[in-house]
């Protein structure tokens, strides 16, 4: 058949086998340790079925508040990020001079470790001494000088600050990416037609860009429901456990030595966020009719 | 729109770019500035000049953290593992982008399971022990390969339906074998996408540090990452050097970022539809 | 075409795997590995490594990791028989069968001659079953009490306050004169717990034989009256503004450089910040002291023989090497030269008669304490304290933020102890 000729099976066989043998298997192995009894304090492993699990759903309500601060978390540092990616994206597709210094830097944040990153905006954001409040109070807007971190009304939306920070340009180099695939043709071709900026975003750019939306969709969500390190770095889920979410609580059980229920959030957690995905690039993937 | 107005709206979206960039650098001018100070100024962490500029900073950490043989380690992995991931990722992305079989859609699925799926280091370890590839370079190429799977072939899965179907028909005809076919074809034209996940597996591995600690047992093997944990003390740290350390690390994957972007250009279909 | 591709692809697959065989090894050098947690070595330790590799030509590969991952990476390398030569851990009597069960995997080092070179009172804690598998070699300041600015104090007209109701008068006063009195943080979320983790020897004055019995769970923190005090009176504390405004954001770094401009008053601390502030503030010339915790009245020395030590692994190839670096590192000149070269030590807690450097501030307080009042605490005495000290931590900066009510932070301890109890199986919770 000309498939065979053309899109032969055995170009998916090395991808195949390095995953199966070194992502599926270790993988797999791990989430039968969350119905096991396995811990830090034994080394025998008792395969006790779904108690992780009822013990984390009955336990002290507090894994509710987690779940909620993680779904929030998701929502809002996906629309946070991609929004603005996108236009940036589209500025920095323009041959302006410097484009690729600027989209170098716009990136940067993405490479520093999250350490780092705690380190340097939990000395910038402190309420006294930090760069930011010292700036506001320098031009006399001393009312804007918060206590970013600390601070139960402005400590989710500095996260979101940070974490965009971070982001935004690793979302950008998606789309720019996507950008570079559209044919400029299409573009010429409504300039004839006089069609202006949103007319051109609206039906060229954002259709031609569904690999892309997908991409930075996926992985955004992706990325919120297991976000663990900006939160861990910059608050440890403080105040108090104001900014606590899944991972975070995950982080607690390994700490205190009961891997399996910690293991189980995971499980939970990898469960859920399969759902979500698969129905999500399925939707996106449904074949598009040729232009 | 008139030439003055198209003047006009490119210096405001140069400005508007430079104060973006401003912005976004200021996080990096801390780390800069406080590189060059001696250990108790940088512990403020603020953005005032150093009293003296202490370049030695520098080579203190290239020498304490051991940078030299760390940085190729660094290089060895992210260059090798990010050139296998590319092979291996488009060639799987483009057979199963085209050919949407049952047994291909379930795969596919298989695969973007991975980019949810928790790493479990124990049994990591013990996998690679029984492959023989543990504490080995081969064994954490490999790894990190692997572990760009899932989100190499996703987003190449993507970008190859931004290919024309009809080119591949042309192939055909054309006499290519599949390996010519897709090489010579398809992969130019998948470039901006290629391009953009070589460089986020790069950073992604040149960043990793978890791995190494689980997998490689000798320093001589470690990657950058690790020398940083050298410069911190129970109650207080050197910080200076810590910076000058993240300097150092960070710097390579910016270089191969910008250089890399130089590698995207659009607009390469328009010949090829028409002709 | 597709020929050269293919050849390409395979000598580049060649390459990379040979790569991880042939790549240079260690010849006939023997090397140990040490792996040890960020912050428990500092330079000088890789010093002397170095020296020791060049009187014996054994090297040593010291792995340093981050501290979050240290526990766990540990215990999965024991777990799969992958372990360093030598490996450090913080030490932790009720717990060093569950962390590193010596038995199975540490060499045994009892008949070793460097062990007399150990303080006697540190000896248990790196033992098990009477048999020794661990060097210590730490320092024995007064730990976390407070570190306190004397020039400030007198020009108020203070003293070091010895009961609680000094100490707030005090604070009252230094917070009227424009300086904050304590530096306190509780971002990195453990340093809030000292001041109720290390007057543990004044809950068990209060209470005698307190610490058997929650080791029985014959009684819980929740009922334990001085406990709940000390709690109410560090959240007294932090209401009437003695840590300052805004002390949540806190996270340590600025500990030194407010002390030095006077900024703030006192924290809990190290003797060690002298060295720090005087690197940092040459010509600062205020006078600094010591003083005990003084919550609910608190008057014992903080008693700690636990501390980060070195452990061998059993399984290991090099055990022979490992033993003759233990001995290189408690020879005399090796243990002076590190405590002459260490950033912070003041002393090093050996048997040996080396030079010690013990601060005026450090003498004194210690002549000050008799014997008797030197308490182990808490998170050395009570069982399943230690391991949740970060929890506690959050717990207690939710008790300053008014979230939670110091009853409902001594709850939560107990529950989390039930928890790490039953999992182990502890007979005393059934």
């Amino acid at each position: 058949m000309n498939q065979d000729k053309m899109y032969p099976q055995y170009f998916t066989f090395m991808a195949l086998g390095l995953y199966i043998l070194l992502f599926i298997i270790p993988s797999f192995i791990g989430i039968y340790y969350s119905f096991t009894n396995w811990n830090r304090y034994s080394s025998e492993i008792r395969f006790t079925g779904l108690e992780n699990y009822k013990a984390i759903f009955s336990s002290s309500g507090n894994y509710l508040s987690y779940i909620y601060n993680t779904f929030k978390f998701t929502v809002i540092s996906n629309i946070v990020k991609i929004i603005p990616a996108l236009f940036l994206a589209i500025l920095l597709s323009e041959n302006l001079k410097g484009e690729n210094m600027h989209r170098a830097i716009l990136f940067f944040p993405a490479i520093l470790s999250y350490l780092v990153i705690g380190l340097i905006f939990r000395s910038i954001l402190h309420p006294q001494m930090g760069l930011v409040n010292n700036v506001f109070r320098s031009l006399g807007l001393d009312f804007m000088a918060k206590s970013w971190l600390a601070d139960p009304k402005w400590v989710w939306p500095s996260i979101y600050m940070v974490d965009a920070w971070r982001g935004v340009g690793y979302v950008m180099t998606i789309f720019i990416a996507g950008l570079h695939s559209i044919p400029k043709y299409y573009y010429e071709a409504a300039d004839i037609d006089g069609a202006g900026f949103l007319p051109k975003l609206t039906y060229i750019t954002i259709p031609m860009l569904k690999p892309a939306i997908t991409i930075n969709l996926v992985f955004g969500i992706t990325y919120g429901l297991r976000v663990f390190d900006i939160i861990f770095v910059l608050t440890n889920g403080g105040p108090g456990r104001m900014t606590e979410v899944i991972n975070t609580a995950v982080f607690k059980e390994f700490a205190l030595g009961t891997y399996g229920v910690g293991t189980a959030l995971s499980t939970i957690l990898f469960m859920f966020m399969g759902f979500i995905s698969i129905v999500l690039v399925r939707l996106m993937n449904r074949r598009e009719i040729g232009l | 729109m008139t030439i003055n107005q198209k003047v006009i709206s490119r210096i405001i979206k140069q400005l508007i770019a430079c104060i973006l960039s401003g912005i976004v650098l200021v996080p990096f001018l801390v780390i800069i500035v406080n590189s060059l100070k001696t250990e108790s100024e940088a512990a403020l962490m603020d953005l005032s000049l150093p009293k003296s500029f202490r370049w030695e900073n520098y080579s203190t950490a290239i020498e304490r953290g051991k940078l030299v043989t760390s940085f190729f380690n660094s290089s060895l992995y992210s260059v090798t593992a990010t050139i296998i991931s590319i092979l291996v990722n488009s060639m799987a992305a483009f057979v199963l982008s085209r050919r949407r079989t049952r047994l291909n859609q379930f795969l596919y699925l298989f695969i973007l399971l991975g980019i949810m799926l928790p790493i479990n280091y124990i049994a990591l370890i013990r996998v690679m022990q029984v492959l023989h590839l543990l504490n080995t370079r081969t064994g954490i190429i490999l790894l990190y390969t692997a572990i760009n799977i899932p989100f190499g072939t996703f987003i190449l899965y993507g970008f190859v339906e931004t290919v024309p179907r009809e080119l591949d028909e042309a192939g055909l005809i054309d006499g290519a074998s599949p390996l010519e076919l897709f090489f010579k074809i398809v992969f130019p034209l998948l470039k901006p996408a290629v391009v953009t996940v070589a460089l986020l597996s790069f950073m992604g591995i040149w960043n990793d540090f978890m791995l190494p600690l689980y997998v490689l047992n000798r320093t001589s093997h470690w990657p950058m990452t690790l020398a940083v944990y050298n410069f911190f003390g129970q109650y207080q740290s050197e910080w200076n050097l810590i910076f000058a350390d993240i300097v150092l690390t960070c710097l390579p994957v910016f270089i191969v970022y910008l250089l890399g972007q130089k590698w995207i250009v659009s607009g390469m279909v328009a010949g090829a539809i028409k002709g | 075409m597709k020929r050269c591709l293919s050849i390409f692809l395979i000598a580049f697959l060649l390459l990379g795997l040979t790569g991880g065989v042939v790549y240079p090894q260690a010849k006939k050098d023997i090397t140990i590995t040490e792996m040890v947690s960020q912050g428990w070595m500092r330079d000088v330790d890789l010093e002397l490594a170095k020296k020791f590799t060049e009187e014996t030509g054994i090297k040593v590969d010291i792995q340093i990791v981050p501290a979050a991952q240290h526990h766990d990476l540990l215990k999965a390398k024991l777990n799969a028989g992958e372990a360093p030569d030598i490996f450090w851990i913080q030490t932790n009597p009720f717990a060093i069968r569950t962390e590193i069960d010596p038995e199975k995997n540490c060499v045994d080092f009892t008949n070793e001659k460097w062990v007399k070179v150990m303080n006697p009172l540190r000896i248990p804690s790196v033992s098990y079953n009477n048999k020794v598998y661990g060097l210590m070699l730490w320092h024995n300041s007064p730990e976390f009490v407070f570190f306190y600015n004397k020039t400030l104090f007198k020009k108020l007209g203070l003293l070091a306050p010895t009961t609680y109701r000094t100490f707030i008068n005090a604070c009252e006063k230094i917070l009227k004169s424009g300086v904050t009195p304590i530096y306190e943080f509780t971002s990195q979320g453990w340093h809030q717990v000292l001041a109720f983790a290390q007057i543990g020897g004044r809950y068990e004055e209060l209470h005698p034989g307190l610490y058997e019995k929650l080791n029985n769970n014959q009684i819980k923190f929740a009922e334990v009256p001085a406990m709940l005090q000390a709690l109410k009176q560090m959240k007294e504390i932090a209401d009437r503004g003695y840590y300052g405004k805004d002390f949540l954001a806190n996270d340590g770094t600025k500990t030194v450089e407010l002390l030095a401009t006077g900024k703030v008053a006192m924290t809990l601390g190290n003797p060690g910040l002298v060295k720090e502030i005087k690197k940092a503030h040459p010509d600062c010339t205020y006078e600094w002291g010591l003083f005990l915790i003084p919550i609910i009245d608190n008057q014992t020395y903080p008693f700690n023989p636990n501390g980060p030590a070195r452990f061998a692994y059993k399984m290991g190839k090099n055990i022979d090497a490992v033993k003759k670096y233990f001995e290189f590192l408690t020879r005399k000149e090796n243990l002076q030269y590190r405590l002459d070269n260490h950033p912070e030590w003041t002393n090093l807690d050996v048997t040996t008669k080396i030079q010690q450097h013990w601060l005026p501030m450090e003498k004194e307080l210690m002549a000050r304490i008799p014997k008797s009042k030197y308490k182990l605490v808490l998170q050395s005495g009570v069982k399943y304290f230690n391991e949740q000290w970060m929890e506690v931590g959050k717990d207690i900066e939710a008790m300053y933020i008014g979230v939670l009510t110091p009853e409902q932070v001594l709850k939560n301890i107990d529950e989390r102890r039930a928890k790490m109890a039953k999992a182990i199986g502890d007979p005393a919770w059934k």
